[in-house]
């Protein structure tokens, strides 16, 4: 650290520590001189002014002793003459000795010589004792001559240093003007000198600090491209290096933040949008998040187009919307819960594309709903081959029907002929045509009821009817049955209203059938079997109830699928379309149908009607 | 004896017709084709007919219909087989005339009983 902060501060302090020491010393100076111009007033003038005066009464003395002596009788030479002259001569010596004006140095010739000649005269005329006042006067005259010249030249030696004290008392005055003068101009040259250098200085100081506190308040606001200028060495510009490395490794860090989240954001929309089926995301409001290619393909829309509008002004299917909203507003009642609906669509090219749709919520961890995911599985192909095996079906049944009628026809005929050529073997072989004959034929029945329900051309037969007395008549042809295999059939009555919009003779097969599965699978003696109706909201809720061997998970929802058998519950002579029949005659009377069923411990056959208003 | 004819181009379905109503006593005549079916009818007045509604050359509806609009013949009932069972079939075969319907696929005990329940035994 050559040149810190604290070197900065101090040579500020230091700059004016100077200005003020100078300022000092100046004023001492001219203190000094002001001083020694009083000085000189006091001992060039003062002093000789003083001679000057004592002289002249020295000499007013002199010349009145000299006057009493001339002119009083009995007037003795006074000794005070000579101590006058004395004192007069040693004035002026001191007089000479201090010459300070100009023309000074000629007035003390003129007065030495003068009075070097009045001496000489007054000494004259106190040698002569005997003198007549004539002679007196004489002398007298010549004397006061001298002594007037002598005065008159003190008196100039006077004046002279009285207008050299003057002069001087000028200088002295024009000295402490210039000292006050030359103090005011220093102090303000030194006091603005000083805070301009202070305010450049603290400015130097303060300026990076002031650009720093902008530049970290830009970074607080998020803008991480922040650089200072960094000048010097000091503690100040340290800081702004250090400050440099700390915005280069924010930003690097936040583009590495940003980069990683890109990528994972990339990574998911890449997974989304490759996905073959549609998918479309709404939050709480119904409002869309996310449409992807599938999707978008599928509803003929485009994301940008559609996103952050209400579902139904941008992809205007009632359908799939009313699944949505089921879904993202359900309760936990006890109603039914799709897993899926399909749904048809008209495509671009104007023909009919069939989707499977698949509606779930999202949730937090808190169980609150924050969005429904949808997912449009496109199953056109699947319904065309289903379609192809549904005609199939029809077609081989069809074809069926004539070579079973001459079987039929056949074996009824040979056994109804009691002939006596067949011998009993025969005869139980005929037995065994006959009863598969008669298998067959209901396996055939059963297809083609299925597959006309299946195509719609079985129009539902829909009537305000009574459920109790719709289980009444179907419980009623196994009374014989439940006596021979010993186990009970418990019909439990719907209370409150009863009456359902319904297919009476359809609604008596399912149930009929229902039971006619229970009762395969009940065991002998303790089967138990509970029919049920019971009103749940709007709908009419029946159900079938057995404490049989139960169905395995993974066939609870399969048993309602074409053709599905459960290993090992294997029902010979059926051809697995009791429940598929059962569910699309529940289906178009716009009901439900599921199971729920635990191994071991028996399953219960739900469905649902809509009640009649 | 009781004349039932047969318009049928199913040679089993023939046969085995033929031999139960035989041994119940019934003269059969037996026609493969809508034309011959109408032929043999005129020709013959059987006391019922048992008519295939899939046959060659003209089909079941219109034999049914042709036999239904001549004066002579439209008294004899008409007994319609076959394994279309649409709704609309059985309407439309009652709608032009048709008597009765038998379902395939039947057997001899259907059979007899729709019989007698056109012939009246004497």
């Amino acid at each position: 650290m050559k040149k810190g902060l604290k070197l900065k501060l101090l040579s500020i302090f230091g700059f004016l520590l100077f200005i003020i020491a100078l300022n000092s010393i100046w004023a001492i100076i001219n203190f000094q001189r002001l001083n020694n111009s009083i000085d000189n007033i006091m001992k060039q003038n003062y002093d000789s002014i003083v001679y000057a005066q004592d002289m002249i009464y020295a000499l007013d003395n002199q010349n009145n002793l000299i006057v009493d002596y001339l002119y009083v009788e009995g007037t003795d030479i006074d000794t005070n003459l000579v101590t006058n002259e004395t004192n007069f001569l040693s004035l002026l010596v001191l007089a000479e000795k201090n010459i300070t004006e100009d023309g000074e140095r000629e007035i003390l010739d003129s007065i030495r010589t003068n009075y070097t000649d009045y001496i000489v005269k007054y000494n004259q005329l106190l040698a002569s004792n005997q003198l007549t006042s004539e002679e007196k006067k004489v002398i007298y005259r010549s004397l006061n001559e001298l002594y007037h010249r002598i005065s008159s030249k003190c008196k100039d030696l006077l004046n002279l240093n009285q207008q050299g004290m003057s002069s001087r008392k000028n200088q002295s005055y024009a000295i402490a003007q210039n000292a006050t003068y030359s103090m005011i101009t220093i102090s303000i040259i030194s006091i603005s000198s000083g805070i301009i250098i202070s305010l450049i200085l603290t400015e130097k100081i303060t300026n990076p600090l002031r650009v720093l506190i902008e530049k970290i308040k830009n970074i607080a606001q998020g803008d991480y491209e922040q650089e200072l200028e960094v000048t010097g060495s000091d503690e100040i510009a340290k800081l702004g290096s250090e400050f440099n490395v700390m915005s280069k490794k924010l930003l690097q860090y936040k583009n590495l933040n940003i980069k990683k989240v890109m990528a994972e954001k990339q990574k998911a929309e890449a997974i989304v949008q490759s996905i073959n089926d549609g998918i479309i995301v709404t939050n709480e409001d119904h409002k869309i998040l996310l449409v992807n290619h599938a999707a978008e393909k599928a509803l003929n829309v485009r994301e940008n187009d559609v996103i952050n509008l209400h579902f139904l002004e941008a992809i205007k299917n009632e359908k799939i919307f009313k699944i949505i909203k089921e879904v993202g507003t359900k309760s936990r009642k006890k109603i039914p819960s799709k897993s899926f609906e399909d749904v048809t669509i008209n495509n671009e090219d104007g023909q009919q594309d069939h989707y499977r749709i698949y509606v779930k919520s999202i949730k937090t961890k808190q169980e609150e709903s924050i969005g429904v995911v949808t997912l449009l599985q496109n199953i056109t192909k699947l319904k065309e081959v289903d379609q192809i095996k549904s005609e199939f079906i029809s077609t081989v049944s069809h074809e069926f029907r004539t070579p079973l009628t001459s079987i039929s026809m056949a074996v009824g005929l040979l056994l109804n002929e009691e002939s006596k050529e067949l011998n009993s073997d025969q005869h139980e072989l005929l037995d065994v045509i006959n009863e598969d004959s008669k298998r067959l034929n209901n396996l055939v029945t059963d297809l083609l009821d299925f597959s006309k329900i299946e195509s719609g051309k079985v129009q539902m037969d829909l009537i305000n009817c009574d459920i109790n007395k719709i289980i009444e008549h179907a419980v009623k042809p196994f009374e014989m049955q439940t006596k021979e295999k010993n186990v009970q059939l418990i019909v439990h009555k719907n209370n409150q209203l009863s009456k359902v919009k319904a297919d009476y003779n359809k609604i008596i097969w399912i149930i009929t059938n229902l039971i006619g599965n229970a009762l395969r699978y009940v065991e002998k003696d303790i089967g138990i079997i509970e029919v049920n109706a019971k009103q749940v909201a709007t709908k009419m809720l029946v159900s079938v109830k057995d404490n049989g061997k139960g169905i395995p998970e993974e066939y609870q929802d399969k048993i309602f699928e074409k053709f599905i058998q459960i290993n090992n519950y294997s029902n010979k002579g059926s051809a697995g379309l009791g429940l598929t029949i059962c569910k699309e005659i529940i289906k178009a009377h716009g009901g439900d149908i599921w199971v729920e069923s635990k191994l071991n411990e028996g399953s219960t056959f739900y469905f649902s009607l809509n009640l009649s208003m | 004896m009781k004349k039932i004819l047969i318009i049928e181009d199913e040679k089993n379905i023939i046969y085995s017709i033929k031999v139960f109503l035989k041994k119940l006593g019934y003269e059969v005549l037996i026609a493969k084709n809508g034309i011959e079916g109408i032929q043999l009818c005129e020709e013959h007045r059987p006391d019922l007919i048992l008519l295939d509604i899939l046959i060659p050359k003209m089909n079941g509806f219109l034999v049914c219909e042709t036999i239904k609009n001549n004066h002579e013949l439209m008294n004899i009932p008409v007994i319609f087989m076959s394994a279309k069972v649409q709704k609309d079939d059985m309407n439309k075969a009652y709608k032009i005339g048709g008597d009765d319907f038998l379902i395939k696929p039947f057997n001899h005990e259907d059979l007899k009983m729709m019989i007698k329940k056109y012939i009246k035994e004497a």
